[in-house]
């Protein structure tokens, strides 16, 4: 998913909720990163797993994925997020992985508004639906080599409110983004 | 007294492996994102597949 070698080493740690993976964000300060492909549901003979990703907080022992650490080694920390793809698909190669980013959850337009600076027109949050956006330039970008290897899929919400998913187009503004190992 | 308070704080280094390790061991097999992922559930279940 992503050779760079400006990339965070990981460590890997089984689960019976799925696969997780750990490293140490090293930026302004030493903070824990956890990746987590947690078993979401069987649905049409696939098993489903989210893509999940947060920082690891000491004195709850929660993972918090609503707020931007902003430690100053964003991409890099990406790169690592990315890199932990291929080896989730070498534990589950015929599963099915889908990020849908804590931004684009259903009511987050109706929580953010209330502590929400950005003067944002009605039904136009600005803030929704970043994160997700984040996984698609990089798919965008990306596409024609990450196609060979992987087949994507995006799901939006269609004119009369329906989700849909549909095979991946590019430039398209999806609410999730899903993807399977081809076989090849 | 004092300085027995000094020692309860005192910081210890943990090598990056173990801490990491110690991570692992107290999120082994709990949910992470149990609202993430009962949100993911119930946007797959009305999920429809389209041009498949």
């Amino acid at each position: 998913m992503n050779n760079s070698l400006n990339k965070y080493p990981v460590k890997i740690g089984d689960s019976s909720e799925g696969l997780n993976f750990y490293f140490v964000s090293k930026g302004k300060s030493a903070v824990i990163k956890v990746v987590n492909c947690g078993f979401v549901a069987k649905i049409r003979g696939e098993d489903i797993y989210n893509f999940g990703f947060g920082d690891f907080d000491m004195h709850s022992h929660r993972i918090v994925d609503s707020v931007v650490t902003e430690n100053g080694d964003a991409i890099k920390v990406f790169n690592t997020v990315l890199s932990t793809v291929p080896l989730f698909f070498e534990r589950f190669p015929n599963d099915k992985l889908i990020v849908k980013g804590s931004d684009s959850r259903a009511g987050f337009e109706n929580d953010c508004k209330p502590t929400c600076r950005k003067n944002c027109k009605l039904d136009q949050c600005r803030k929704a639906n970043q994160r997700i956006r984040i996984y698609r330039n990089y798919v965008d970008k990306n596409f024609e080599i990450l196609n060979t290897e992987y087949r994507f899929f995006g799901g939006y919400t269609d004119f009369h409110g329906n989700d849909c998913e549909e095979d991946y187009v590019r430039g398209k503004d999806y609410i999730s983004v899903s993807l399977v190992k081809r076989n090849v | 007294m004092e300085k027995e308070q000094k020692q309860k704080d005192a910081m210890v280094r943990v090598p990056e492996e173990a801490l990491l390790s110690l991570v692992a061991s107290v999120l082994k097999d709990k949910v992470l994102f149990p609202e993430k992922i009962e949100d993911v559930r119930r946007y797959l279940q009305r999920l429809q597949p389209v041009g498949r």
